[in-house]
């Protein structure tokens, strides 16, 4: 049995080969052309930046003119406009949006914001978040950060100033310091904006644009490739299973022999997507990180996973048209709920949960944390779960023929 | 000597075997024809070990296939009614996967199924006779007692099935042993037993103890 295991493994992978190398100009084809447009994507999205803004609620007690003038250079600003839209209401209004949904978040000013500020006192913002964290509320605590950074550093110029002045003997007049303050103000947070052209802080949370649009690339790319192994699964090739299991050789080892073989060549076209994108990537100066081992060996679990997929798509539909359109619908509901062409969090409630059933986003997902070097234990989890599923099915429907 | 005893099949509730019995002699050629969809074929693919019998047994010169595993292969090449062959590679590389053996197969098999000059050709390139003679040497390759082979003249032209009937009666070797699953008359006619299966029964046709080889 070993002997004729070993020799069905090395035809198996000489036809496949052949095979590959016959598509392999449409399979470059398919890759330019997904390759080109992932990068002109994620370039566009990269200069402009336009992300859907998250609605915060803010709630303004105290009405005073420099309260609103204070409003409006915050809001006017163009790096708080791409991330926040202010929706003025009031604190009933705010828990109500929160808790909703309609509202990443809220912050409620007390009437006496101003003077407190004015006076020095610490006075309180209360800051409104939902129950669970969403990439809105990931973007409002960057966004709070970043502007409690900024006062601190107004703030520190300021005692620097004023220290300066008293080791230095020199009185500051009352009313010059204010518009020194406000100038200063002003400088600090208008040159703020450089902070956030260094990387894009949007729903895609800590990955940057060529992490996502790279990942989703290699899952399109390697997904679309399985319509090209559906030779293996010929009527012939049944023939051959049927008679190999004289030899011992059962649905299993063919099952497993099948998803070794077509492992390799999601692999080695995942590898080649990921090497075209990173010159590409580079070249547009996108990409600000060194490609990495990880990069390379997060695509082993995912293209296993990918074969087991197509094993079990061929094993139903067998090489028919019926399953190369099933694998086929199977593949764009996948890539269309799987936040590929529109990132999930701006698909409705439902399409959310259909790309959580499904495993594209996962594989995805699995692509950007191990590059990351934050795999989470339930993405690794839902990988195997998936893999062995897909396997397990794929072999009991071949059973079940038989 | 193959001896079945009492197998029975069903795919749900509809009974395709209903118990059914056979002995061949070695020596012998046994023709099994019938009516399509009449479970031939379910037969065969229950005596190479394909699938298994819902009750009864098939014995190969006393050995159970059941309880002794490696029986139909050691005893056993069988030839299913579509070619196992895997039409993308070569002649060379189909029979090394059925002989388990890389690189050239054995020279007795060349010469027996004259295969020298298609040896590397791709099976794909084959006439439909050719592609027969191939997955007929690829069954052989051990050398079996005992030949299974479900219509192995279908869907050919009359000078390939009187070329596959010659590598047949070539075979037969003293003690060997043919069941062959046929719609024709030929092989039939040059058949030692001829059965009938009709409403998952096997009826006896003809039984003559003469070789017509």
């Amino acid at each position: 049995m070993f002997s004729r295991l070993m020799q069905l493994l090395r035809i198996e992978y000489k036809r496949t080969a052949i095979s590959f190398f016959h598509i392999l100009l449409s399979l470059l084809l398919m890759m330019v052309a997904i390759g080109a447009v992932t990068i002109g994507s994620a370039y566009l999205y990269y200069r402009s930046q336009k992300n859907k803004p998250i609605q915060i609620g803010i709630a303004v007690e105290d009405e005073s003119e420099e309260m609103e003038l204070a409003l409006k250079l915050v809001t006017s600003m163009g790096v708080v406009r791409n991330l926040c839209t202010f929706i003025e209401t009031d604190e009933e209004g705010i828990y109500e949006g929160v808790i909703s949904g309609k509202l990443s978040g809220g912050i409620i000013l007390s009437n006496s914001f101003h003077m407190d500020m004015k006076n020095g006192l610490n006075t309180p913002a209360r800051i409104v978040l939902p129950e669970e964290e969403t990439p809105g509320t990931g973007i409002l605590a960057g966004a709070l950060s970043a502007g409690v950074s900024m006062v601190d550093t107004v703030g520190g110029g300021i005692h620097a100033m004023k220290d300066a002045a008293a080791a230095y003997d020199v009185t500051l007049s009352g009313n010059g310091l204010e518009d020194i303050i406000m100038g200063i103000y002003q400088d600090s947070v208008l040159k703020r904006g450089e902070f956030f052209d260094t990387r894009v802080l949007s729903p895609l949370g800590e990955f940057s644009i060529y992490d996502y649009y790279t990942s989703s690339a290699i899952v399109i790319v390697i997904m679309l490739s399985g319509i090209y192994f559906g030779f293996l699964f010929t009527a012939q090739n049944r023939a051959v299973e049927d008679k190999l299991t004289i030899y011992g050789i059962n649905a299993f080892y063919t099952g497993l022999i099948r998803v070794v073989v077509m492992t390799g060549f999601v692999f080695l076209t995942a590898l080649v997507l990921r090497l075209a994108a990173y010159i590409g990537f580079s070249a547009f100066k996108i990409n600000i990180d060194r490609l990495r081992p990880s990069d390379i060996l997060c695509l082993v679990p995912v293209s296993i996973s990918v074969a087991a997929l197509f094993y079990f798509i061929f094993t139903v539909g067998e090489e028919t048209y019926r399953s190369r359109i099933l694998l086929l619908l199977i593949i764009v509901i996948m890539l269309l709920s799987g936040g590929f062409f529109i990132p999930i969090e701006y698909l409705p409630e439902w399409g959310r949960k259909i790309s959580y059933i499904l495993p594209a986003a996962l594989y995805r997902s699995f692509l950007l944390e191990a590059q990351k070097g934050a795999l989470r234990a339930s993405t690794s989890a839902g990988i195997v779960f998936y893999t062995l599923l897909f396997f397990a099915a794929g072999i009991g429907v071949r059973w079940k023929r038989h | 000597m193959i001896e079945i005893t009492d197998i029975k099949k069903s795919y749900g509730k509809k009974e395709i075997l209903k118990g059914i019995n056979l002995r061949v002699p070695p020596g012998e050629i046994c023709a099994i024809t019938g009516g399509n969809g009449s479970g031939k074929t379910t037969l065969l693919q229950i005596m190479s070990g394909i699938i298994k019998p819902d009750e009864g047994s098939v014995k190969y010169f006393g050995h159970d296939i059941k309880k002794e595993k490696d029986t139909v292969s050691r005893f056993c090449g069988y030839l299913p009614q579509e070619n196992p062959l895997i039409e993308e590679l070569t002649v060379q590389d189909n029979i090394s996967l059925w002989s388990g053996k890389r690189g050239r197969p054995e020279q007795k098999i060349i010469d027996f199924f004259n295969l020298e000059d298609i040896l590397k050709m791709k099976v794909g390139k084959l006439s439909g006779g050719m592609k027969r003679r191939v997955a007929i040497a690829c069954t052989v390759t051990d050398w079996p007692s005992v030949l299974l082979l479900d219509e192995p003249t279908n869907a050919l032209d009359i000078y390939y099935k009187r070329e596959v009937r010659k590598v047949m009666k070539d075979y037969l070797s003293p003690g060997g042993i043919l069941v062959i699953v046929t719609h024709d008359e030929e092989e039939v006619k040059m058949s030692n037993s001829v059965y009938e299966m009709k409403d998952g029964k096997l009826f006896c046709r003809k039984r003559i103890d003469e070789k017509h080889l």
